[in-house]
This record gives C-alpha cells, sequence and structure tokens, in this order.
C-alpha cells in the first residue's frame, strides 16, 4: 500500500528533515522514502517505493538490518546501529565521499497496521569534526609527543598499554602495534620498581619524580630508564603514562667508573704491598748480608789462626811421624807417640773445620756416588749417634753424582748426625735421605741440576730464635763443653764453597730437617786416579826435589819427609830464591812449593818456572783455598797438612804425569 | 523473599531462565557478526529480589562504578530494563566487539555508541525472546547510558518499580571474561503478570504431553 | 521400528519442550529425560540408547564436549546439538563430530526433520 503524503505540512516536513527516513511495511517493502535519503542513496523515491528494501540495497542481507526490522515486527524492538559497529547503507555526501551513518529502527502503528521506521542520521560531520577537533589538539601534542626522545607509554588500569608514541622504535626497539594491547609487563626486568607503583591504587593524583628501573628491550637486553610516572583520567576511566628515559649508558658508565675506581684501589693495595714486600726482601738482603759480612771478617779471623796452627800441626805431626819410626818397638813409647799423634791429629781435624768455615780450606773435589758414600758410612755414624738413635737411609737408586770433596762431605755428615743426636736426648730417629733436584733457583742457587742430602731427626726442634742464628759460628746450646758450636757453620761453609747451599726448616716438639743442595756432576768429570799404595812408591826413584817454603819449621819438616823417602831435597825460602837455583841448572826432578808465601806465591812460581822450563813438574802445597775454583788445576795440589803417604803420592803424580808427556 | 509472596516457584525459575538464555544467545548470534568471532553468552541464574538488594547485588567485588545500557519496555508488564558492567569491563567489552584497528582516542570516543548498540542488542534479544515465547508484544525504547553505584543505576525512592527480575550473565568475547547482569525492574503488578504468563506458557506446554518420562 | 531418544537439557521447561513435541512427533518412541551430563552417560551406558538430543548451553558442561564422549562409546548414535546460540562456530564444532543441530526455539518440524534423518541412518546400519 503506498502512502501518500496527504497532509499538507507533513509531507513537505517528511522531505525537509535533514535526516533520513524509510519506512517499510510488515513485508519489508518500502513505503516511504524521503527527500534526503534520495540525495544520499542516489535512488529516487520513484526507484524505491515498492521495492523490498533488500532489493534497493544488494548488500543488505549482509548487515543487522534485515533481522533488526524482523525483530521490529515481531517483537516491537526498537534498535540502534551505529557506523563503529556495523557496515551499513552505501550512502555518499555532497561531495561524494562515503557518509557515516547511524541508523534507528522502531515499529510504527498506524492504521491497525504495522510499520517499520527506519531514521538515518548523517554523523559524518559529528566524527569528523570531533576527529578534527582532536587532530588539532593531537598535532601540536603529537609534535611534541612523538618526537620526545623519550618512549611514553600508556596503560590502563589493567597495565595493559593503549598508546605508545612514535620513540618506542628507537628507546625500546618495538615497533608500535607490538605493543599495544601487551602487558607493560614485557617491557620490565624480573625485579623492577614500576609494578609495585602502578599496582597502587590512584586516589591521588600526584606526580611522582622518576623512578630507576630495570627494563628490557625487545631482544631481550636489560637496560636501565629513568620513568616518570603521571595519572590521568578519561571518562571515568584511570590510565597511567610513564615516560621512559634510557639511561643504561649513563648507568654502565658509572658502574664501569665504580669498577676501575675498585681496580685502581686494588692496583694501590698491591703496590703498597709490594712495596712492603720489596722492603722486607731488601731488608732480609741486607740482614744477610751483613750476616755474611760478619762471617767474613770471623772467617778471616779464623782463618789466618788455623793456618799458623795448620803449619805448626804439620811439623808436630811430621816429626812425630818420625820419631814413632825412629823409636824402638817399646810398647810405652809407641803409646805415647800414639797418644801424641791422636791429639795433633785432632787438632787438624780442628783447624779443618775452622778453615772450612772461613772457607779457606782448599776442597780436594771429586766425583762422589752418594749411593755408595753414604751406606759406606752408616756404621760409623751408628757408632757416633748411639744405640738410642735409629738411623734410616733412603737414597733414590737415580740419584746423580755430586762433585765435592767426599771427606768433606763425612765430615759434614758427621757434624749434623752429632747434632741430631744431641737433638734427642730421649732417643729418636734420624732420617738420611737423597733425591735429584732439577733447578737450584729454587733456593737462591744458580741454574741447573743439584742434589739434595736431608738430614731429618725427630728431636726437640728449635724456635724461630735458635734457627735463625744457629748457622752463626761459636752459637751453640749445648752446655759447655758439649760442642764448639762450629758444626752447622762448619756444614754451610762446606756446601757454599761447593757450590750449593744448607737450609734449615724446623719445628719445636718435631725436628729439624737440614737439607744440603749440592751440584751434580758434570759428565765429563775426571775420576781421579786410586790412591797408590806406599808400598808401591817404595820402587819409586830416588827424586831431587827443590822444596820452597818461607817458613823454617816447616820447610825442615817436610824435608825429612822427603829424605826418609829417599829423595834427596834442596831448600829454599823464597820463590826468587828458588828461581835463582834453579838458573845455576842444578837438575831437578820436581819443586814443591808452599802457596802462601810474600812476594811471589807460589802459584806465580810455578807459572815462572813453568815458563822457564816445561817438563819440570811443579807440586804445590797449601793450606788455603786461595786460588778460584775457575783455575785450571795445571799444578799437582797438595793438602797442608799433608802426611808422607800424601807427599809420596803427590810426587808420584807429578813425575809420572810428565813422563807421559815426554 | 517470602513476605510479599513474589517467589518464583521452581518451574518458574527453569522457565525464565531458558526464556533468558534462549534470549541471550539470540544476542549473541547477533553480536558474533560484529565481532568475527564466537561470542558465547549464558544466564545462569534467576531470581526476583528487591531493589535494594539488586543495588547491592551489582556492587559486589568492590565494583562500584558501574556502567549500564537501559531500556524501558511496555506491554503486559512495564519496566525498565538494564545491562550492567563494572566501568572497568565495559571498555574492555567495547574493545572485544569494536576491534584492534581502533587507536585508544577512537575507542574512547566511540565507547558509549558502541555500548549503547551492544547493549541494545542484548536486550533486546531478551526482551524479543519474551515476548516470541509468550506470544505477546512489546514496546521498546532506545537505549541510553547511566553511569554510577549501585543506588543510581536502581533509580529513586520515588520509583514504583520495587522488584527486580535478576539476572546473571557470562559473557566470553575474544577469550575475554565478563561478567555483568541484567535487570528488568518491575512493580508488583507488573511482577504479577509476567508470572501468571510464564505459567500459562508452561501449562500450555505441559498440556500438549499428557505423561512423560522425567 | 521403535527407538529410544536420550534428551538431556538442564531446564525442565526445556525439556518439557521437547518432550510435548517428541510427543506429537514420534509417539510410539521412548524419551529418556536427563538434566546434565552425568547422567546422560550413565543412561548410555545402562540403557539402550539410540538417538540423543543435547542442550549445548549447560552450566559446568560444554554440549559439544558430551557428544564426544558419547560417541568414544557410541559411535554410530545418531546425535543432535540443541541451541538458540546457532553462531557458526558452533554449528562447524557440531557438524565436526557428526552431530546435527537444530536451532531453539524448538519447532516441530526441525525437530521431525532431524528423527527421520537419524531413524533412516539406524535402519542402514542395521542392515
Amino acid at each position: 500500500m503506498l502512502v501518500k503524503a496527504t497532509d499538507f505540512l507533513i509531507g513537505p516536513v517528511f522531505d525537509a528533515v535533514d535526516i533520513g527516513l524509510v519506512l517499510l511495511d510488515s513485508h519489508q517493502c518500502v513505503v516511504g522514502w524521503n527527500e534526503w535519503m534520495a540525495r544520499v542513496s542516489h535512488c529516487s523515491a520513484g526507484d524505491a517505493l515498492g521495492k523490498n528494501i533488500c532489493d534497493v540495497f544488494t548488500d543488505l542481507n549482509s548487515t543487522r538490518l534485515p533481522n533488526v526490522i524482523e525483530d521490529a515486527f515481531q517483537a516491537g524492538s526498537s534498535s540502534i546501529l551505529t557506523h563503529s559497529l556495523n557496515r551499513l547503507l552505501p550512502l555518499q555526501g555532497e561531495g561524494g565521499e562515503p557518509l557515516l551513518h547511524n541508523i534507528v529502527v522502531r515499529p510504527v502503528v498506524a492504521a491497525s497496521a504495522k510499520y517499520c521506521l527506519l531514521q538515518i542520521t548523517d554523523v559524518t560531520l559529528a566524527v569528523s569534526r570531533e576527529r578534527l577537533l582532536r587532530e588539532r589538539q593531537n598535532a601540536r601534542y603529537y609534535a611534541i609527543v612523538d618526537s620526545a626522545p623519550d618512549a611514553i607509554i600508556t596503560v590502563d588500569d589493567s597495565r595493559t598499554i593503549r598508546w605508545v608514541n612514535g620513540s618506542i622504535d628507537h628507546v625500546l626497539g618495538y615497533q608500535h602495534s607490538e605493543l599495544l594491547e601487551q602487558k607493560i609487563d614485557i617491557l620490565l626486568g624480573p625485579e623492577n620498581a614500576l609494578l609495585p607503583i602502578l599496582a597502587e591504587t590512584s586516589i591521588h593524583q600526584e606526580i611522582r619524580t622518576s623512578i630507576s628501573v630495570a627494563g628490557r628491550y625487545k631482544d631481550g637486553r636489560t637496560g636501565h630508564f629513568e620513568v616518570s610516572i603521571g595519572r590521568w583520567r578519561a571518562d571515568q576511566r584511570d590510565f597511567v603514562t610513564t615516560i621512559w628515559r634510557d639511561v643504561t649508558e649513563r648507568v654502565v658508565a658509572d658502574a664501569a667508573l665504580r669498577d676501575t675506581r675498585d681496580a685502581l684501589q686494588k692496583v694501590n693495595e698491591e703496590l703498597e704491598a709490594r712495596v712492603e714486600e720489596r722492603t722486607r726482601e731488601r731488608e732480609i738482603a741486607l740482614r744477610q748480608l751483613h750476616e755474611s759480612q760478619k762471617m767474613e771478617s770471623i772467617g778471616q779471623l779464623t782463618g789466618g789462626v788455623a793456618h799458623d796452627f795448620n803449619n805448626l800441626l804439620a811439623v808436630i805431626l811430621g816429626s812425630l811421624g818420625l820419631l814413632k819410626k825412629a823409636v824402638p818397638q817399646d810398647a810405652r813409647v809407641a803409646r805415647l807417640l800414639d797418644r801424641a799423634i791422636q791429639g795433633a791429629e785432632r787438632g787438624a781435624t780442628l783447624t779443618a773445620r775452622l778453615l772450612a768455615f772461613a772457607r779457606r780450606q782448599e776442597l780436594k773435589v771429586e766425583f762422589v756416588a752418594l749411593q755408595k758414600l753414604i751406606p759406606d758410612m752408616l756404621d760409623f755414624l751408628r757408632h757416633s749417634v748411639g744405640p738410642n738413635v735409629v738411623i734410616y737411609s733412603q737414597i733414590l737408586s737415580d740419584v746423580h753424582a755430586i762433585e765435592v770433596d767426599a771427606n768433606q762431605l763425612e765430615l759434614a755428615l758427621i757434624n749434623l748426625a752429632i747434632n741430631a743426636r744431641d737433638a734427642m736426648p730421649q732417643g729418636g730417629s734420624l732420617t738420611i735421605a737423597c733425591h735429584n733436584e732439577e733447578d737450584g733457583k729454587k733456593v737462591g742457587l744458580a741454574r741447573g741440576a743439584f742434589v739434595c742430602i736431608t738430614i731429618t731427626d725427630t728431636g726437640e726442634g728449635m724456635n724461630e730464635e735458635t734457627l735463625a742464628r744457629a748457622q752463626e759460628p761459636f752459637f751453640t746450646t749445648k752446655g759447655i763443653g758439649k760442642g764448639t758450636g762450629l758444626g752447622l757453620s762448619m756444614v754451610q761453609g762446606f756446601t757454599a764453597q761447593s757450590g750449593g747451599a744448607m737450609r734449615l726448616e724446623s719445628e719445636v716438639g718435631k725436628g729439624t730437617t737440614v737439607t744440603l743442595w749440592l751440584p751434580r756432576a758434570k759428565e765429563n768429570f775426571n775420576v781421579p786416579a786410586a790412591d797408590i799404595e806406599l808400598s808401591e812408591l817404595a820402587k819409586a826413584r830416588n827424586l831431587r826435589v827443590l822444596l820452597v817454603d818461607d817458613d823454617i819449621l816447616v820447610s825442615m819438616g817436610a824435608a825429612d819427609m822427603l829424605l826418609d823417602l829417599g829423595h834427596s831435597v834442596t831448600e829454599a825460602q823464597s820463590g826468587s830464591h828458588a828461581l835463582k837455583i834453579l838458573e845455576s841448572d842444578a837438575p831437578f826432578d820436581v819443586v814443591v812449593t808452599d802457596f802462601a808465601m810474600p812476594g811471589m806465591n807460589g802459584f806465580e812460581l810455578a807459572q815462572r818456572i813453568k815458563e822457564r822450563n816445561a817438563k819440570l813438574p811443579v807440586i804445590l802445597a797449601t793450606g788455603y783455598a786461595e786460588l778460584p775454583a775457575d783455575k785450571s788445576i795445571e799444578f799437582e795440589r797438595l793438602s797442608k797438612p799433608y802426611t808422607a803417604k800424601d807427599l809420596a803420592t803427590a810426587l808420584e803424580k807429578a813425575v809420572s804425569s810428565q813422563v807421559g808427556v815426554i | 523473599m517470602s513476605p510479599n509472596g513474589i517467589d518464583l516457584t521452581e518451574i518458574e525459575q527453569d522457565a525464565l531462565a531458558e526464556i533468558a538464555n534462549m534470549g541471550v544467545s539470540r544476542a549473541a548470534n547477533s553480536l558474533r557478526q560484529m565481532v568475527g568471532e564466537q561470542v558465547l553468552l549464558s544466564v545462569p541464574s534467576v531470581q526476583i529480589v528487591t531493589r535494594l538488594a539488586a543495588s547491592k547485588l551489582v556492587e559486589r567485588n568492590d565494583a562500584k562504578r558501574l556502567v549500564a545500557v537501559q531500556q524501558s519496555f511496555e506491554g503486559p508488564f512495564d519496566g525498565r530494563a538494564l545491562l550492567i558492567f563494572p566501568e572497568a569491563h565495559s571498555l574492555e567489552l567495547v574493545r572485544s566487539i569494536v576491534g584492534n584497528e581502533h587507536s585508544l582516542d577512537d575507542v574512547i570516543d566511540l565507547e558509549q555508541e558502541a555500548l549503547a548498540e551492544t547493549g541494545n542488542i542484548i536486550l533486546n534479544g531478551c526482551l524479543a525472546t519474551i515476548a516470541n515465547m509468550l506470544h505477546r508484544t512489546m514496546r521498546m525504547s532506545l537505549p541510553s547510558i547511566v553511569r554510577g553505584d549501585g543506588a543510581i543505576l536502581f533509580g529513586s525512592d520515588t520509583s514504583a518499580e520495587q522488584f527486580v527480575l535478576f539476572l546473571y550473565i557470562d559473557f566470553n568475547i575474544k577469550k575475554r571474561d565478563v561478567r555483568g547482569f541484567i535487570a528488568l525492574l518491575m512493580d508488583l503488578p507488573s511482577i504479577a503478570a509476567l508470572k501468571e504468563i510464564v505459567n500459562d506458557y508452561v501449562n500450555s506446554i505441559q498440556k500438549q504431553s499428557p505423561s512423560h518420562v522425567g | 521400528m521403535q527407538y529410544n531418544v536420550l534428551v538431556v537439557d538442564d531446564s525442565k521447561l526445556a525439556r518439557m519442550v521437547m518432550a510435548s513435541a517428541f510427543r506429537r512427533i514420534r509417539p510410539e518412541w521412548t524419551l529418556v529425560e536427563t538434566a546434565n551430563a552425568d547422567e546422560a552417560l550413565a543412561a548410555v551406558s545402562t540403557k539402550k540408547i539410540d538417538i540423543a538430543l543435547i542442550d549445548f548451553n549447560m552450566p559446568d558442561t560444554d554440549g559439544l564436549e558430551l557428544v564426544a564422549k558419547i560417541h568414544k562409546t557410541h559411535p554410530g548414535m545418531p546425535v543432535a546439538v540443541v541451541s538458540a546460540n546457532v553462531q557458526d562456530e558452533i554449528i562447524g564444532r557440531a557438524r565436526e563430530l557428526n552431530a546435527g543441530f537444530i536451532p531453539k526455539p524448538l519447532t516441530d518440524d526441525a525437530l521431525a526433520a532431524f528423527l527421520s534423518g537419524a531413524a533412516l541412518r539406524l535402519k542402514k546400519v542395521a542392515t
């Protein structure tokens, strides 16, 4: 049924209104279509009237309209359809642009018939005006906000990110769309100060000062941020806007600064410690130097005394020896003589010790295999220490041979054994062990291989103070008459002169260990020839000996010895005297000269003789070891005091080597 | 609620719940078209309470800030229908319907409109279903938005509408759960009329099957 | 052929509506009414049920899940989901489960159509 606008006002009003009016009958056919509607739909009333609305707008079935219209008829519902939630009708504005519109659907009853009225309202203007306003506001706002170097993030009261500015890309690494709808939690490290603040209910609107937050970049790295927070309300909703300033660099720099400062402090402390240490070391070195200088002077003193004493002993021993031979086999006389000889020999031992201490004693350096030497002397050692002390020996089979004076080594070991015994009045055990050491640098020696002999006792031990003084000569803790106090210093001197060192370790109540570091024998060391028995020497020929010594007494003693051996002797009192005698072309087979003589010493004399007559063997007799170790051993040496046997051996050696040359 | 004798019998409760469920399902169907994803709506329970009780019920969980879409209806029974949410949820609801392409600004702008339409769809769904099932015609107004606490929503004391047909509803849209209420505020005659109509309906069904295995 | 039909709906009204329509369409068949999923599963295992009509919208139960459960033990049983919720997703899921769909409010025609179809299927299987 078509309706005409019969009432003269209604009709014009119908077409004058600024909204679209469409009236549908119960079959959803158009029975009213106003001017406004015709204009915006580009469909005239003539074309629309009578058609089903779904034929006028062909896409209508994909919208809510048909159902809503049906509801209006059946249930009497009134409905609103907004442009924001629906795609509605294809309507156009003046300029041809799409017309944003809302539709209200109302049932209408007229003349007992049901109709449905659609009211279409243009909201474009309102929408665009609002949008324009907003955009104008926003433009200024965005200009500030998007150009801000800091990231700006707005969250709602469920911590969901609702808005971000353009800077989130370069500050946090996220794209705009990646953050919307996310919880702000994804930007935060596990322990951060922001979440608790966000959780606070926002009764007060105060703007807090910025807080330090540990945040997370998109790539997962942690960064440090200063975040300022502002709360605001819109439409009775609460929002929080946060501004994030990346201060990681600064924090890192601060941390680096702190680290540097700490490092610097540490370096300072280390430096101080090192300086302290060096100072201490220097002090120790100075003390040691002082000590050794002290030792030197003491040594010099004792050395001088010992030398003189040595000479006297030589005379005594020599004469006693001859006496013994000359005297008939009277038991009593023999006994007396023996006692005298023993006494003199003991004196010789003593001076030997002194001289060793003074380092002026000459060492007869030879190739020593500890595997043989120590077991050989164990019996003697056991006698020395007595039955209360058990001796153990642990000599590794691969221990190298060493270059030392074997006698002096034995003496040293005896000294140490006796010290050990004295430290164990209740008895105990003594262990002698040997092992190789590859590098002497450990104890301050020159590089190279050494052999260590350790003598360990289970005695009283020494405290620090005693330990420090133990190596001092004449220092002894043993009672008067019990010890000379020279033992350790003698051992020390011996090891030092041998090119090694001695080290002491001790613990009160536990015991003491003395370690002797001795240089390993070089491969090509000459093994000295065995001693020649005296009896063989009886077959030695008669030698013409030039005896040089500035000391008359010694000279006489030596001369007697020589005569007794069957040689002829000419004596000279000085090197120059000897040379004069040699110039006279008197035939000599061998020269025996003392070393220590005023003016020309024995060595110089020997050299002068060698210049003149290379074939004439020279024997240097000396108690002083003033010859530096590196001087070549071109002259046979004889240690004072010497026995007749020593003399004979030396003569034989000197002469036979010459023979070899010829 | 016994003093006034406005209790719903079990069968009345059942019937109203079923009708309401069908109503909101119908609404959900409509919403689904807009949202593009499955929308689940259900009415777990129905009861009649006083206005005062209703205003307290809607403020549960301390949600004093509420937003409601309101429509009035006329017909065999008159009253006001309210679709009520905690304010915090309403934006959520709108957002889930509107979609993500809108910025926060737009959504805030749109919120009023979108909420009005959404509420309109849901309330119409219920009211229309009631009308259909009970074979009655009604007239309904367009939606308006009201904000406030329970007291504001449920009107002044001078209102004659003393009773509320109170429905809890559960929404699930785009994996978001939203809880809300539908309240039909009616005066005593209207409630009575509603009850009568419901009973007639139940009876008519029962009459159709003399016996059924239950 | 006489069949036993199970209806599952928490609403007594809905069951009444169903029963009413049932009487009109298939008076010779038997209708078993249950109010929730547990009762339904019990009925299916203890009684001989040929066809099931399940409400989608029940508290604590997803109607479609119940369909799946019943099909586990009775794969060939014709089943329909009854619901006012005619959204694509729901209908789609029903189809996936090989279940029919009957919209609410229930019409005689819709119910009749489904029941006829079900009877036909059952007959085919029997032969």
